[in-house]
């Protein structure tokens, strides 16, 4: 967990140098649908327990929204929650 | 969060604002040990995370630095995810050539705010200095440096003035002021500053 949790860090440690969420690339970071981006533990030494935590980020807003966190068993359903609460938060914005 | 959202059935933001990661874990009751760790991690990878943050500044994908540096772009991913201790000098003299910024490296415990002011005051000091010297040797150098002088002294006297703003007022001296000022019956004329004879 400690190592998501700093690459969450690196993550919106480069979100404020990027000009959109979309631009900021990373090993740990990866491209879901809806522009949801799970973080995992990678970078931070071997025989880690796979864990991704699916964020999503709001660039009007500069939020970003942290919305499940699991591993591999869960990642199916997690992606699916995630995409759920993204497209209810698209829907209260319109 | 998942099984919170499984028992409600829909997805629905909780309404908690966190500003950095450290609030969150204390917002969040993360375990001591987690939030030590996090620190650790992230004292171990300060300057990894610092080029990272340099080429999404500069616009440049890690595909673009890797092809300048003339790796593999998994080569840079593992870079800037791994720790300060797998660099190399190398490594950030090229960061700072592909981004095209000076990096200065520093290390031990950090300078505190009046010590980093005298630190930087007397950088400007000698840089000013280089320019004057440098305006004597050259006539058509003089007027854009006579110009910039006349720009920094303007700027450096806005900043003084800014941040004095955001100091608390002095009350009692202001008081005290005012007092005199209401006793005292004549008008003060001020002598001109300035002016021989």
């Amino acid at each position: 967990m400690s190592a998501v949790l700093r690459n969450l860090e690196r993550y919106l440690s480069q979100l404020k140098n990027a000009p959109n969420s979309q631009v900021v690339a990373a090993g740990f970071l990866h491209k879901e649908p809806m522009g949801i981006r799970a973080i995992d533990q990678k970078g931070r030494g071997r025989n880690l327990q796979e864990t991704r935590l699916c964020t999503y980020a709001d660039d009007a807003k500069q939020v970003v929204y942290l919305i499940t966190m699991g591993n591999k068993d869960t990642q199916a359903d997690d992606i699916a929650l995630s995409k759920e609460f993204v497209n209810e938060l698209r829907q209260t914005e319109e | 969060m998942n099984a919170e959202f499984r028992k409600k059935g829909r997805a629905r933001p909780t309404g908690k604002r966190y500003s950095s990661v450290q609030e969150l874990m204390r917002g969040e009751n993360i375990a001591s040990e987690v939030q030590s760790r996090v620190a650790e991690l992230e004292k171990e990878g300060a300057v990894t995370e610092f080029l990272a943050n340099l080429r999404v500044a500069a616009g440049l994908t890690q595909a673009q630095v890797a092809e300048k540096f003339g790796v593999s772009q998994s080569a840079i991913s593992k870079l800037e995810a791994g720790r300060d201790e797998d660099l190399t000098l190398g490594d950030v003299r090229q960061y700072a050539e592909v981004t095209g910024r000076g990096i200065v490296l520093s290390f031990g415990k950090p300078l505190t705010h009046v010590k980093a002011v005298k630190f930087h005051a007397s950088e400007i000091k000698q840089h000013l200095t280089a320019l004057a010297k440098l305006a004597q040797k050259d006539v058509e150098l003089e007027s854009s440096i006579r110009g910039f002088f006349g720009e920094a002294f303007f700027n450096l006297l806005t900043i003084l003035a800014e941040c004095s703003q955001q100091m608390p007022l002095p009350q009692e001296v202001q008081m005290k002021a005012e007092l005199i000022d209401t006793l005292s019956a004549k008008p003060k004329v001020s002598p001109p500053v300035g002016v021989v004879g």
